[in-house]
């Protein structure tokens, strides 16, 4: 299933964040890849706005990165149409290369050699030069909060250090949009935190455009004005957090116990109102619209079976279970 | 612009790294000095290196006298007549010493009790040559230097022998049917005196004439064929480790970052390139000033040629480099086809011994390698001393190879 953003009125503003304008910067229409016989893509549509940052959140694996790689100018795609900018990314590469900026997953940096070196040579291939050239490789030290250790070896910094470096590379050319790449994979808390600040920086500042893709769920909460659920190569669906929530999210049930089988699965199922039941390790999920209706329905099956229950819980859905009601599996399968 | 960027940020990496640096010059300057003070005997008409052989003397006579001043005077032996015995007394060879001796010195000599007194009555007389059948060298030279000197001995027995027979045969008819006595020792002596005159001067002969091949005020050295040699080996040793970094780009994700900024992939390729090539340039160079500032190799007498063949060199090298890098999908599989690739190449192609000594249609296949073409090139520049025209045909096969395989590697390489 793919959702369009064309539910949002063209004509109106949308106002996540505040400072989102109603220009399309991606607009991407059944855009598709495949490496032989693996579909990673299958005809994706989407469109997101100047100044916005939209989450890609889903399990590693799903395709994510392929998409973006798509975006930026790594791969071309097998089919689909997708403009950036308004640029043809089939046809204006090289425009739209400068108006982006990816952020890979893998750290892209030379360990060997210091970190403002790095700079400098990714800032001498965006064709900055002279004192532009120096006042952004500042700037970007500065965002990195890395100008004491300008002169060291990348090689020698931590994770997050390097992280951090990767992102600043990254901000070199003012992009416009920005491809952020699961970009807090294996760094510490203050890191995270940093990286955090430095895009909501990036988008007030410079009304940049972020695509965020994560598995984590609380990172495209707090971040990501719109969220798209994204699994084996396609959008499930697209839309603020609030409003996927109260699309898809309910409060849910949960009861941890062992030895469900099937037929108890079913039972609950076929009850009124009930929107998805699913048992993973040995905890059932139950969410409906009426769960306290429900529930009391629910524990009397479960006592008829004979089933022990070890632990009961009702609690406020979260991405988490938005995911998991739309693909049947965990963000973390 | 952008190939340069691409080229400055490996050599900036490559300066940085010390033993890396040290491999690619140290490494081959090690193994030249090696090579070629271990083959300096081969190319000096000076001292000789000398095979020190055990030598059992077991007879006494004036042939076995001759015999060992033939064998002193044999520049690359060194005979070996005593041993220290365990009581740490020196004793004369025997047997079982240079038995035991062999397994070290590859070869004995046994002088049998009698030879001498064989010899002088036209006997069948015997040298032993006793052999390490591990070796080849050290045996055949020693049963040479033997087998010439029995042969002049056996020709003299032979003349001596024929003569004075067909002598006596002739005194005993005639006086059998003259009647009267002859007395023939004056003619047999005179066989004694013509079979001796023409032992030491053989009627047929060869004569040796060195032609003037090479410059005439220079004596060749290993190093005029060593340094080129091994220089052309760890220039492509180096050249496709360095086109390696490539798949280590792709390895570690910087390939994907540099695609997706606003340069061409073949300024990528391009820098990789330029990179390489400068680096095979320096170490060629170096290499070569060390070995003529360092080993006093000739230069030739084209400083023009000389230069321009190693640019045309390092040019080949760059290209076959980056062909290997292109092909290969990973680093591990690159080194092990590339260390494949050059060692093969520097056999065939003439880095490591001459490409003449090898069979003559394996010179013609050898001629598929850039080495090959290199190596004669430079060949001509070091130990004939021509100029530049003739290289001309090398120097064009070069730059053709290293075209052709720098289009080969752009076509092949992919990027993701």
């Amino acid at each position: 299933m793919s959702v369009l953003l064309a539910d949002v009125d063209q004509n109106d503003e949308i106002h996540v964040g505040g400072s989102i304008s109603k220009n399309k910067i991606v607009s991407a229409t059944g855009l598709s890849k495949s490496f032989g016989n693996f579909v990673a893509v299958k005809s994706v549509d989407f469109e997101m706005y100047e100044g916005e940052v939209l989450g890609l959140l889903g399990p590693n694996g799903a395709g994510k990165t392929t998409l973006i790689s798509m975006l930026s100018g790594v791969l071309r795609p097998d089919g689909g149409k997708a403009t950036v900018g308004g640029h043809d990314i089939l046809k204006d590469l090289n425009k739209i290369k400068k108006m982006v900026s990816l952020v890979p997953q893998d750290l892209a940096l030379y360990m060997e050699l210091t970190a403002y070196d790095n700079l400098a040579f990714f800032a001498n291939l965006y064709g900055l030069r002279g004192k532009l050239k120096k006042e952004r490789i500042h700037e970007a030290l500065e965002m990195a909060q890395l100008h004491k250790y300008a002169n060291k070896k990348v090689g020698s910094f931590s994770g997050g250090m390097k992280r951090r470096l990767n992102l600043a590379i990254g901000i070199l050319n003012h992009p416009k949009l920005m491809l952020l790449d699961e970009p807090t994979v294996g760094v510490d808390p203050q890191s995270r935190n940093h990286i955090f600040e430095t895009i909501k920086k990036l988008v007030s500042d410079f009304n940049m455009s972020v695509v965020y893709t994560t598995h984590y769920m609380e990172e495209a909460e707090t971040l990501c004005d719109r969220v798209a659920i994204y699994d084996q190569g396609t959008v499930l669906d697209i839309d603020d957090t609030s409003s996927l929530l109260q699309k898809h999210g309910h409060k849910q049930l949960e009861i941890k116990m062992k030895d469900v089988d099937e037929s108890l699965i079913e039972k609950i199922k076929n009850m009124k109102n009930v929107d998805s039941v699913n048992y993973i390790d040995e905890t059932l999920y139950i969410n409906s619209s009426e769960l306290l209706e429900r529930t009391e329905e629910v524990l009397r099956i479960i006592r008829e079976k004979g089933l022990v229950v070890s632990k009961f819980n009702v609690r406020e859905s979260n991405l988490e279970d938005v995911f998991l009601k739309l693909t049947g599996k965990k963000l973390r399968d | 612009m952008n190939i340069w960027n691409m080229a400055a940020k490996d050599l900036r990496i490559f300066l940085r790294d010390i033993p890396g640096l040290v491999y690619l010059i140290l490494t081959p300057v090690i193994i030249i000095a090696i090579a070629s003070f271990a083959l300096s005997g081969m190319f000096t008409e000076g001292e000789v290196e000398q095979f020190s052989i055990p030598i059992v003397v077991e007879d006494q006579g004036e042939v076995t006298d001759e015999l060992l001043s033939v064998l002193k005077e044999t520049p690359i032996l060194k005979l070996i007549d005593t041993y220290e015995s365990d009581d740490g007394k020196e004793s004369l060879m025997t047997r079982k010493e240079a038995q035991r001796l062999v397994v070290d010195k590859k070869a004995a000599i046994i002088i049998p009790k009698g030879f001498s007194e064989n010899v002088k009555n036209g006997e069948n007389a015997e040298l032993i040559v006793l052999t390490d059948p591990v070796d080849r060298v050290i045996p055949g030279v020693v049963t040479d230097v033997l087998s010439q000197y029995t042969s002049k001995l056996s020709m003299a027995n032979v003349v001596n022998s024929v003569g004075v027979t067909a002598v006596q045969s002739i005194v005993s008819k005639t006086q059998e049917l003259n009647g009267v006595t002859i007395d023939p020792t004056n003619e047999i002596a005179t066989i004694g005196e013509q079979s001796e005159h023409f032992t030491a001067n053989p009627p047929v002969q060869v004569k040796v004439e060195k032609m003037e091949t090479s410059d005439k005020a220079r004596e060749t050295t290993p190093f005029e064929s060593n340094v080129p040699g091994y220089a052309v080996m760890f220039v492509l040793l180096g050249t496709t480790a360095a086109a390696t970094s490539l798949l280590e780009e792709r390895e570690r994700g910087t390939l994907r970052k540099l695609q997706t900024l606003p340069i061409s992939r073949l300024s990528i390729l391009g820098g990789k390139m330029l990179s390489n090539f400068l680096t095979a340039l320096f170490q060629m160079f170096v290499l070569f000033l060390v070995g003529h500032f360092a080993f006093g190799m000739w230069v030739g007498n084209s400083i023009l040629g000389l230069i321009t063949l190693i640019v045309a060199t390092a040019f080949a090298a760059t290209g076959l480099a980056m062909l290997i890098a292109s092909v290969c999908k990973t680093r591990a599989q690159a080194s092990g086809v590339s260390l494949l690739i050059v060692l093969s190449m520097s056999a065939l192609g003439g880095s490591w011994w001459p490409l003449y000594i090898v069979p003559e249609w394996l010179q013609t296949v050898a001629h598929v390698t850039l080495t090959a073409w290199s190596m004669s090139a430079f060949n001509n520049l070091l130990i004939y001393g021509e100029g530049m025209a003739s290289i001309l045909p090398s120097i064009s096969v070069l730059f053709g190879m290293g075209v052709v395989f720098l289009f080969l590697s752009v076509r092949m390489f992919r990027f993701n």
